[in-house]
């Protein structure tokens, strides 16, 4: 049986360039992303992980990088760092941005996820996504996305 | 079987009323929906239509309207015989006030 899939898009006015960097900029994803940072040197093959901003050792989802296309396609695989190793539980993540009719489409398709995931990610990625629009548009984050959501992992 | 729905959610920086306002004025809906004009006083069982450039595009009724939380109507494209035809269409606009809770939110 087929695991179940994500999607969402969000049109931002911004170019693809500033969307794409602001996936990937500490800077930006603290204020936007639950006050949490994705590093990594978003080579192929590498590893990446989204960590807290100010404690590094706090490590919520990891995975590797596994296409990227600056500016218009990023592709990682997502976990929990606890469970890298078992298949069933390492989803996908692809980011595509487009340029169209003047403003950027954003679309992150999220696949192969359990269930325990999809509701998470479900509710993360709505907020997470607007608040990334309402910044690159207005200069400020939505305020309820500056903070963590969770102590720790 | 059931039929298909889509569901979007997005987080909008102001109030639930502006939110509403921004929903049902063509003052609002012009800016942002292709320059669409609305045609209603979004009361219970009143007619709904939505205008493009003077041309009647969808034609529907209000279900329920609970201002500013809960907006939903029936409708369905006009633009020629055929899609008079087909069955109508159902959306609802929910809006809340809300900040994300810790439990509901990964990663």
């Amino acid at each position: 049986m087929p695991k179940p899939g994500y999607i969402y898009v969000v049109y931002i006015q911004a170019p693809c360039e500033k969307v794409w960097d602001a996936l990937i900029d500490p800077e930006m994803t603290k204020d936007y992303w639950g006050r949490h940072r994705n590093s990594s040197d978003w080579k192929a093959g590498s590893r990446w992980q989204h960590e807290d901003y100010d404690d590094a050792s706090q490590v919520a989802v990891a995975g590797m990088v596994i296409e990227n296309d600056r500016p218009h396609r990023l592709v990682l695989s997502w976990a929990r760092p606890e469970s890298l190793d078992d298949p069933d539980k390492v989803s996908k993540v692809t980011f595509t941005i487009e340029e169209q009719f003047g403003s950027t489409k954003l679309t992150v398709v999220h696949s192969e996820l359990d269930n325990e995931m999809l509701r998470g990610i479900g509710a993360g990625w709505p907020a997470i996504l607007s608040s990334l629009k309402t910044m690159l548009e207005t200069g400020a984050s939505l305020p309820m996305t500056r903070r963590r959501w969770k102590s720790g992992n | 079987m059931s039929k298909p729905e889509f569901v979007y959610v997005t987080y909008v920086e102001t109030t639930p009323e502006k939110l509403w306002e921004a929903l049902t004025s063509s003052e609002f809906s012009r800016q942002y929906w292709f320059g669409t004009e609305l045609r209603s006083d979004w009361k219970i069982g009143s007619r709904f239509a939505l205008v493009m450039n003077g041309t009647p595009t969808d034609e529907g009724e209000i279900l329920e309207a609970d201002q500013p939380r809960r907006l939903s109507c029936r409708f369905r494209r006009v633009l020629n015989d055929e899609m008079r035809n087909e069955r109508p269409t159902k959306v609802v606009f929910v809006i809340e006030p809300r900040q994300i809770r810790e439990a509901d939110a990964d990663p």
